[in-house]
């Protein structure tokens, strides 16, 4: 299970979605369902669409944050 | 604000709480008439050397729980590049020791594996901190969690 093509949704479109910068966008297939100010209110919005299944919240931003763990944590293909 | 003092073990800070589906993918299982997991205990250490948290695999498929985000992570295994990691969203609910009060916040979470090598289910980061009171009491070998 990926979300490979809700991300690439999220890339063709970022530059209309920066007018929301630092907002939440919810992405389910190839719709965006909205942007919305709080991770909780993006979660909820992509449950009532999407049902129990995979959809994307992603942060809204010009160069994707990149984050940090000093731990090793294992590889990166877990589903 | 309400706080846990608690203990160091061998140093770091542990912490015991339970995780669980956040209310809108609760609903969501309830809407399309699926079994709603049940919470889970885990064991959290706080790690502020982390700024997303991250979820042993084990919990993540015992809470049944599917994709809803992706993150760019850069850990000490992925050499000088980041790579992207699968996020999941979790409900985490801290219990005060001496009154019933319970915090209840949905938060994303990487997935990772922790529970093998570190004996931890969570890696508790600042992603999560940045919404409490933590102190670290060295000499008193405790730590303070306000939430």
């Amino acid at each position: 299970m990926t979300l490979d093509t809700e991300l690439a949704t999220y890339q063709r479109l970022l530059p209309q979605l920066l007018d929301d910068h630092g907002k939440h966008v919810v992405i389910c297939r190839e719709t965006v369902v909205g942007t919305f100010e709080s991770y909780e209110d993006a979660l909820a919005a992509g449950y009532a669409r999407c049902g129990p299944d995979a959809f994307l919240v992603k942060r809204i931003e010009a160069t994707e944050t990149v984050y940090f763990v000093n731990r090793d944590v294992g590889h990166s293909c877990l589903t | 604000m309400p706080h846990l003092t608690v203990p160091c073990s061998d140093h770091q800070c542990l912490l015991r709480f339970n995780v669980g589906v956040t209310r809108p993918r609760a609903n969501a299982l309830k809407e399309a008439r699926l079994e709603i997991p049940d919470p889970r205990p885990a064991t959290a250490l706080i790690d502020s050397g982390a700024s997303i948290s991250v979820l042993d695999i084990t919990l993540i498929r015992a809470l049944q729980l599917t994709l809803t985000g992706s993150v760019r992570i850069h850990t000490p295994t992925t050499g000088s590049q980041s790579v992207n990691r699968l996020v999941y969203d979790i409900s985490i609910h801290l219990h005060h020791q001496d009154s019933s009060y319970v915090v209840e916040r949905a938060v994303p979470v990487a997935a990772g594996l922790l529970r093998q090598s570190q004996e931890i289910d969570l890696l508790l980061g600042t992603d999560i901190l940045r919404h409490c009171l933590f102190l670290l009491d060295g000499p008193a070998d405790t730590f303070l969690l306000g939430f």
